[in-house]
């Protein structure tokens, strides 16, 4: 006790704060819990049952307080028992002021260094506890809160907390340790727009950010009061140039800030950036797999549902893909098509027809239509085969009744064409004549096989409506009066009302009707000029009157060809149109047209 | 030599057409040096399934390699061509 007074005065005197002064381990144990000095000088040997190593044992037991001991019999033994408990210095009694101030310098410089070994060993457990978490926590809210709570149990942070923004900038994920309560206010004002002042100025600059807690920036804080008398260090979360977001944590502020602690928290921030950028990253890969997984789908939904049979091979031409449509078509399992050596489909225009030939060998016409596309990665091609057989039937069986119907029609002209000829014998053979002509005409006017046709028909019968004019005056071998005329003219307006009700393909009533006009207006029945005449009407015109001036009638004989080539000369472009005459000029002169 | 099979089903207008200008289109492009074996599967079933024929018209070239096939409509030459890996024969 004597000997711990003296310490007492002298280390006052040196400068040095003596807490409490303890005279058995029980009371040292108690004062080394209430006082928490930095450092405990501790007598080997001491009054009651505990030594002094027993009680270095015991506060160690539950505080880190350095122990120097002091001792008068310093055998080997005992040393070794002290040397467990870990001690930062002995002194032998006696000693003298100097000795002990040395030894405790010792000590307090000893307990520096370990404090400071001590924390960065933390901080660097930290750092890699971090590194451990980013790389497996792949779910932002849980990687944050991790974050967090780790670096506020092993770096020793009073507390921390982060926000990771969206691509947008808007705070999406909040993470806190430390704050508990308190941070719920913090959220909501972010929340109305009103974030604390220190996230704009760490989000302002990429290094770590140093606030002193009773700078204005903290005034109004929801958690300011938690944060006075310590300071806070905030860095941007951010990765290839895009800032994820923020952390902050505080911490007391009655130490310095060492260098090292700056660039630590730094690293860690950055390792946090890059996670949260993997993520994102991540987060839109699948996304866009996703995306491209649905749309994947739907195109093989609808090509699936096709009522084609739609097959995709690849650029070997190789089936890849069949839909049961096509499975249908082909008369094949799946199997036996996929795989199959279907060939390079190649369409030159919109469609084109293939045979398909069926398991069975039967035999189906299908249009096929191409389309390129990306499968499974490589390009390919979809074609898309529709079954035309019934359409192929429909279209022959259409054809067929066609062709039979203008049979029958044609049956029913060449009757009528004859019923007419067995009254007028003199004009027998007249209209198949005419017929051949104009159709020759139409021919050299390169007029199309539909309108030849109909060409054909019309002259046939264009005479039909004298079968109402009396056979005598048809016969008349002397000039007809008037009336006479009158009659024969009417033949013209007969034939019409005879045809108009037949449903020809091409107008052959009205071509009956017209083949005595002129294009100056001077023929019959209506006095039609130019072009309101029918191009077959004025064909007819021309082979009408060429054919009749080579032919013997009652009342004259035949003028012959060159007489009808003259009239239709003379009168071209007053009568006749000039085209057509032209044609009919050229059968006769250059391409040996005859009469059968 | 560039060795050739068509295979089509039955003799119809248009298959005849068919051959008719894909003898014009190998003439031009290979002046006789070619053959072309004319496989009507009505007639040659069995050769149609050694060759796995799933629909006609199809071109095979045998040779030169690599074996090639196309089906489809062969009235444009630099797509037949293209189809059966010959581009610009001439020029090579």
């Amino acid at each position: 006790m004597i000997v711990a007074k003296d310490i007492k005065r002298t280390l006052i005197n040196t400068g040095y704060q003596i807490t409490s002064i303890a005279s058995s381990g029980k009371e040292a144990i108690r004062k080394a819990k209430t006082d928490n000095p930095d450092l405990i000088l501790m007598d080997i040997v001491l009054p009651g049952k505990m030594n002094g190593i027993e009680t270095a044992e015991q506060i160690h037991g539950s505080s880190n307080i350095p122990i120097v001991y002091l001792t008068a019999h310093a055998d080997d033994d005992t040393l070794k028992r002290a040397r467990i408990t870990k001690p930062y210095g002995y002194i032998t009694k006696p000693f003298s002021d100097r000795q002990l101030h040395s030894v405790i310098e010792i000590a307090i410089h000893k307990i520096k260094i370990d404090k400071k070994n001590a924390h960065l060993s933390s901080v660097l457990r930290a750092i890699r506890d971090v590194n451990q978490l980013i790389i497996k926590e792949k779910n932002r809210g849980k990687l944050l809160k991790g974050v967090c709570k780790k670096l506020t149990k092993s770096f020793g942070y009073l507390n921390t907390w982060i926000v990771a923004m969206d691509k947008s900038g808007k705070p999406s994920v909040y993470a806190q340790a430390g704050i508990d309560k308190g941070f719920a206010s913090v959220v909501a004002f972010v929340k109305r727009g009103k974030p604390p002042k220190c996230w704009k100025k760490v989000l302002s600059k990429s290094g770590v950010v140093v606030i002193q807690a009773e700078s204005t920036i903290c005034a109004g804080c929801p958690l300011s009061y938690k944060n006075s008398e310590r300071r806070i260090l905030g860095a941007r979360l951010e990765s290839n140039k895009q800032v994820y977001g923020l952390i902050t944590t505080s911490t007391l502020d009655n130490s310095p800030i060492a260098e090292d602690e700056l660039s630590l928290f730094k690293e860690v921030a950055d390792d946090v950036g890059l996670a949260l950028h993997s993520i994102t990253m991540e987060e839109e890969r699948k996304q866009a797999l996703r995306r491209l997984e649905e749309s994947e789908a739907r195109l093989r939904n609808i090509i699936r549902k096709n009522a084609d049979g739609i097959i995709i091979v690849d650029e070997n031409g190789i089936v890849r893909f069949v839909n049961p449509a096509a499975k249908h078509l082909f008369n094949r399992k799946a199997n036996e098509i996929l795989g199959a050596p279907f060939g390079f489909p190649v369409v030159a225009g919109e469609a084109t027809e293939i045979n398909i030939i069926r398991q069975n060998r039967e035999k189906i016409v299908a249009e096929m239509r191409i389309v390129d596309i990306e499968w499974q990665d490589k390009s390919a091609h979809l074609a898309s085969l529709r079954d035309i057989t019934a359409r192929r039937q429909t279209e022959k069986a259409l054809e067929q009744s066609l062709e039979k119907s203008q049979r029958i029609l044609q049956q029913t002209v060449k009757s009528l064409s004859s019923a007419l000829e067995k009254r007028d014998p003199y004009t027998a053979g007249h209209s198949w004549r005419v017929a051949q002509l104009a159709c020759a005409i139409a021919k050299e006017l390169h007029m199309t096989d539909e309108q030849i046709t109909g060409i054909h028909m019309a002259a046939a019968i264009h005479d039909i409506g004298k079968i109402y004019v009396p056979s005598d005056i048809l016969s008349k071998p002397s000039k007809l009066n008037e009336f006479e005329f009158g009659m024969v003219k009417s033949h013209c307006q007969i034939g019409y009302e005879i045809l108009e009700n037949i449903e020809f393909p091409w107008p052959v009533a009205k071509t009956v009707l017209q083949h005595h006009e002129r294009i100056n207006g001077s023929g019959y029945p209506q006095g039609l000029k130019g072009r309101r005449l029918l191009r077959e009407a004025r064909i007819l015109g021309v082979a009408d009157v060429v054919e009749a001036m080579c032919s013997i009638r009652p009342y004259r004989p035949a003028p012959g060809i060159d007489k009808a080539l003259d009239e239709i000369t003379n009168n071209k472009n007053i009568l006749y149109d000039p085209q057509i005459v032209d044609a009919c000029l050229r059968l006769f002169k250059e391409k040996g047209f005859k009469f059968e | 030599m560039h060795k050739l099979k068509l295979y089509i089903a039955g003799s119809t207008l248009k298959s005849e057409s068919i051959i008719k200008n894909l003898k014009q289109l190998l003439e031009e492009e290979f002046d006789g040096q070619y053959s072309l074996e004319i496989i009507d599967l009505i007639d040659s079933p069995e050769l149609a399934e050694q060759d796995r024929i799933l629909a006609t018209p199809t071109l095979l070239k045998v040779a030169p390699p690599p074996a090639k096939r196309i089906i489809g409509d062969f009235s444009n030459k630099k797509m037949v061509l293209c189809g059966l890996d010959l581009v610009n024969n001439k020029q090579r």
